[in-house]
C-alpha cells in the first residue's frame, strides 16, 4: 500500500500534475472512473425534482409517465403527454432539445400506496368509495386526499393494505434510477433515487447511491423535518453497511408561509448549536427557482431590490392558489436571500448557522418532464394547474404566476453520482431559471485583477481562494475580499440560439448593529434597461455579450462584521411562456374580442409579458475571526 | 300547469341550471346541483373512510351549508317567478316554463358558462361538462 502511495506520488511529480486537491470527491462506487474526468470541474445540468405518476396530484391530472420514461425523457427521447384518447394515445408530444446530464424522480411519497391501490384493479380496497372518486372524480380526489392527515379506512385497520402497496412504486423508482444510470466510462447520464416529503413545508430528499431505506419516509409519519432528518438518519446513514447518504432540498419557501426557514423548535425554543449544523448539514442546498416560482427575493419584502421583479408568486401560500380569498402578500422570511441574512445572525446568536445553503433550481414538473423549461412551446406544469385529462381545452394552460421552472447545475469533475453528490454537499452548485448559462465564482483574499484574462482562471480560483458554497478562510490581514466571477451565455442550439448576457452582479448581505444589511453591486455589463423585445413577434432586438467576467474587491468591507455574498447574471429580455402562447392563440389585448374565455389572464398587466432568465450562484460566506 | 307545479318546475330548472358561486376550497360558479353532487360524494367518502380530519369535517360542513342556503334561495327565487306566471291560464304557463327551460337549458348546454376548477376536464364548462 504504502509503495502504491509512494509510486502515485512519484508520478505525480514526475509529470507535474498537482496533487489532488483536499476537497475531491470519494470514490465510492464500483464503477469505472468516466472517460472525461477533470480536476478543473464541469458545469453538470440537471433536473432534481420530477413528478410522475406516482404522485397523486399528477396522477389525478392525467400524468401517466413512468420514472423510466421520465429519465428517457430526460436523455433526449420525446415523450407522450396528456390529454388521451380512448385508446390511450397522447395529444401532445414533447423532446428536450438537449439531454440532461443528470436527473432525479422525486415523487411525492405521501399516499404511494393508496394512489397504487385506488389505480390497480384487483387490489384490496380498489373499490372503496375513496378509489371511485379517485378515479372518477380525480380533482375532487386531490383536494379530499390532499386535505386528509388520518389514515384511509380503505388501507384496512392496521394501515397494511396501503403500507404494502406503497413499496410497489418506491421499488419502481429505485429500479428506474438503477436501469437509467450510465455507468460506462462515457457518463452521459447520471440519476439519484429520491422523492418528495411534502408536509407543512415541501423538501426532496436525493440519495447518494442505490442504497436507500426501504421505505420513503413521508410526512404523515414524519410531520416536522426534525422527524424527517430522524427516520433517514436511522434507516439511511444508520445502516453503515449500506453507504447510504442523504441530502434534503427545501423547495417553494415562496408559498410556505414563513414556515421554511424558522429558527424555533415546534416548542418554541431557539435552535442551539448543534441542531442549526445538523440542519446545515442535512440541508446544504435549497431549491431557489422553479415552476411555481422563484424564492430568492419579493420586492417589498426586505428588499427593494427591482430585480427581484422575476417570476414571483403573488401569494404567500400554495393552499392559496386554490383558496383565493386566503391570498396575502409574502413575507420577506419566506424568502432565501432574507434567510442568507437569518443564518448569520444565528451564527452571532449560537455560534451556528443553520441556513448555510447553496442554490439549485430545477422544474418540478408534474408530466414526468425533466428539464423541460423552455418558454417557447411550453405545454403546462400537470400538477396545480389545468386539468388534462380527456380533451385540451382552449384555455391558457397554466396558471398565468407559474413558469417553465429552472435547472440545477454542479460543477464536479465527472458525471457520476459520486462526483455529482459530492458537488451538492459542497454547495459548488447553482441555479438558472433555464438556460444553460455557465457561472463560475472563486472568492479569496488576493484573487489577482487580471484573472479574467488568465488562461489559469480555474486553477487559480481553487488554489488562491474557494469556489462557490465555500467560506472564506480566516484572513491574515484586514484587507477586503475579492471575487473573480465569469459568467458564460448558454450556447443554444440551431434552432434555439441562446440569449446573450446583460448584466452580472454580486448581493452582499452583511450584520451591522444586530441587523442584516444587503447590497447590490453592479460588478460587470450594462446596468442600463436590457436590450429589448417585440412582445408581438417575439424577436429580440439591442445588443449584449456573449461572456461576462470580473475580479471584485468589496468596498465596504469591514472585517468585524459576518457577510455572505452570491453573484447573479441575467440575460437579455426575452418573451415570456405565457406571451408566446398568448400570440399563438391569436390573443389581442386591444381587441377585445379576442380575448376568449379562460385566456383573459393573457392581458393581466399585473404579469410581465417578458421575462428576463438568469442564474444564481451558491454563496460564500465571510465569518469574522474569534 | 297548476301555480303549484310551476313553482318547482322552476326551482328544479334554477337547482340544475343557475349559475351560483360556492367554494370547496376553489371557488366555482356552477349549479346547485354540482354542489350537491360533490357534497354527497364527499358524504360518502367521510362515511366509509372515517374521519379525515380538519379539512374533510370544513369541507362537509362547507358543502352541506351551501347546499341548504342554495336549496332556500331557489326557492325563494322559484316563488318570486312563479307569481310572474300566476296571471297566465294553465296551459299558457305550462308553454311559457317549457319554452323557457328550453331556452335556458340549451343555452347552457352549448355555452360554457360555468366555472369549475375542480373539473378534471376544464376551467369552463357547459350544462354536460358539470358532470364530466
Amino acid at each position: 500500500m504504502i509503495g502504491r502511495t509512494l509510486l502515485a506520488l512519484a508520478v505525480a511529480v514526475g509529470c507535474g500534475l498537482p496533487a489532488a486537491r483536499a476537497d475531491a470527491f470519494e470514490r465510492r462506487e464500483k464503477r469505472p472512473p468516466c472517460a472525461d474526468y477533470t480536476e478543473l470541474r464541469r458545469p453538470y445540468f440537471g433536473d432534481l425534482h420530477v413528478h410522475t405518476r406516482y404522485s397523486l396530484d399528477a396522477n389525478t391530472q392525467g400524468t401517466r409517465t413512468t420514472p423510466a420514461q421520465a429519465y428517457d425523457f430526460a436523455r433526449g427521447r420525446a415523450l407522450g403527454i396528456q390529454p388521451w384518447d380512448d385508446q390511450g394515445r397522447p395529444a401532445r408530444t414533447v423532446q428536450l432539445e438537449r439531454p440532461l446530464d443528470f436527473a432525479a424522480v422525486t415523487d411525492h411519497s405521501e399516499y404511494f400506496g393508496e394512489a397504487t391501490i385506488c389505480s390497480t384493479p384487483g387490489m384490496a380496497g380498489y373499490d372503496s368509495w375513496m378509489c371511485r372518486i379517485f378515479r372518477g372524480w380525480p380533482r375532487l380526489a386531490f383536494f379530499l386526499m390532499n386535505g386528509r392527515r388520518t389514515p384511509f379506512g380503505f388501507c384496512g385497520e392496521d394501515q397494511s393494505l396501503c403500507t404494502d402497496a406503497d413499496a410497489l412504486p418506491w421499488q419502481d423508482m429505485r429500479d428506474a434510477a438503477e436501469a437509467a444510470y450510465d455507468k460506462t466510462r462515457s457518463c452521459e447520464f447520471t440519476t439519484f433515487v429520491g422523492y418528495e416529503w411534502t408536509g407543512y413545508t415541501h423538501r426532496n430528499v436525493i440519495f447518494r447511491s442505490k442504497h436507500t431505506p426501504h421505505f420513503a419516509p413521508s410526512s404523515i409519519e414524519y410531520p416536522h423535518e426534525n422527524d424527517l432528518w430522524g427516520a433517514l438518519d436511522e434507516t439511511c446513514r444508520g445502516d453503515v453497511a449500506s453507504d447510504c447518504d442523504f441530502v434534503v432540498i427545501p423547495h417553494n419557501s415562496n408559498v410556505s408561509s414563513s414556515t421554511t426557514f424558522h429558527t424555533e423548535n415546534p416548542d418554541g425554543t431557539p435552535l442551539d448549536a448543534e441542531q442549526a449544523r445538523r440542519r446545515a448539514a442535512n440541508e446544504p442546498l435549497v431549491e431557489i427557482m422553479q415552476h411555481k416560482g422563484s424564492s430568492e427575493c419579493f420586492r417589498g419584502a426586505g428588499t427593494e431590490d427591482e430585480l427581484c421583479d422575476f417570476e414571483n408568486i403573488p401569494y404567500d401560500d400554495l393552499g392559496a392558489r386554490f383558496a383565493t380569498w386566503m391570498r396575502k402578500k409574502p413575507d420577506a422570511v419566506n424568502f432565501v436571500r432574507t434567510a442568507l441574512g437569518i443564518g448569520l445572525l444565528e451564527q452571532g446568536r449560537s455560534g451556528a448557522n443553520p441556513f448555510h445553503f447553496g442554490f439549485i433550481g430545477s422544474t418540478d414538473t408534474h408530466l414526468g418532464a425533466p428539464g423541460l423549461t423552455d418558454e417557447v412551446g411550453y405545454p403546462g406544469h400537470g400538477g396545480a394547474g389545468v386539468p388534462l385529462r380527456t380533451e385540451l381545452p382552449d384555455v391558457l394552460l397554466d396558471p398565468i404566476e407559474f413558469n417553465p421552472g429552472g435547472l440545477a447545475v454542479l460543477w464536479a469533475e465527472e458525471n457520476s453520482r459520486d462526483a455529482l453528490f459530492a458537488a451538492m454537499q459542497r454547495r459548488e452548485a447553482y441555479a438558472t431559471s433555464g438556460p444553460r448559462i455557465r457561472l463560475r465564482l472563486f472568492g479569496g483574499w488576493d484573487l489577482p485583477e487580471e484573472l479574467c484574462n488568465a488562461a489559469d482562471f480555474v486553477e487559480v480560483g481553487y488554489r488562491d481562494g474557494v469556489p462557490m458554497g465555500g467560506d472564506l478562510p480566516v484572513a491574515q490581514q484586514a484587507a477586503a475580499p475579492t471575487f473573480a466571477v465569469r459568467a458564460v451565455k448558454d450556447a443554444g442550439t440551431d434552432r434555439s440560439p441562446g440569449v446573450r448576457l446583460r448584466r452580472l452582479q454580486i448581493i452582499k448581505l452583511w450584520v451591522a448593529a444586530g441587523e442584516v444589511r444587503e447590497r447590490v453591486f453592479d460588478v460587470a455589463g450594462s446596468a442600463d434597461e436590457p436590450a429589448g423585445v417585440d412582445t408581438a413577434s417575439c424577436e429580440p432586438s439591442g445588443d449584449g455579450v456573449d461572456q461576462l467576467c470580473t475580479v471584485w474587491r468589496d468596498p465596504e468591507f469591514d472585517p468585524r462584521a459576518a457577510a455572505v455574498y452570491y453573484a447573479r447574471v441575467l440575460q437579455n429580455t426575452t418573451c415570456r411562456w405565457s406571451t408566446q402562447v398568448c400570440n399563438a392563440a391569436g390573443i389581442d389585448c386591444d381587441r377585445t374580442e379576442t380575448i376568449r374565455p379562460g385566456w383573459e389572464d393573457c392581458c393581466d398587466s399585473t404579469f410581465p409579458k417578458v421575462v428576463q432568465e438568469r442564474a444564481w450562484s451558491s454563496p460564500i460566506w465571510y465569518t469574522p475571526p474569534g | 300547469m297548476s301555480p303549484r307545479a310551476a313553482k318547482w318546475s322552476l326551482w328544479l330548472l334554477l337547482y340544475c341550471t343557475a349559475p351560483v358561486p360556492y367554494t370547496l376550497g376553489p371557488i366555482e360558479t356552477a349549479p346547485p346541483l354540482r354542489l350537491t353532487l360533490f357534497s354527497t360524494l364527499i358524504l360518502g367518502a367521510r362515511l366509509s373512510e372515517g374521519p379525515g380530519g380538519w379539512v374533510w369535517s370544513a369541507l362537509l360542513a362547507l358543502g352541506i351549508a351551501q347546499c341548504l342556503f342554495y336549496v332556500a334561495f331557489t326557492y325563494a327565487v322559484a316563488i318570486f317567478l312563479a307569481r310572474i306566471f300566476a296571471r297566465m291560464d294553465d296551459a299558457g304557463r305550462l308553454r311559457a316554463i317549457v319554452a323557457g327551460a328550453i331556452v335556458v337549458v340549451g343555452l347552457v348546454s352549448l355555452v360554457p358558462v360555468y366555472e369549475t376548477p375542480i373539473s378534471s376536464v376544464a376551467m369552463h364548462s357547459t350544462l354536460l361538462g358539470i358532470f364530466h
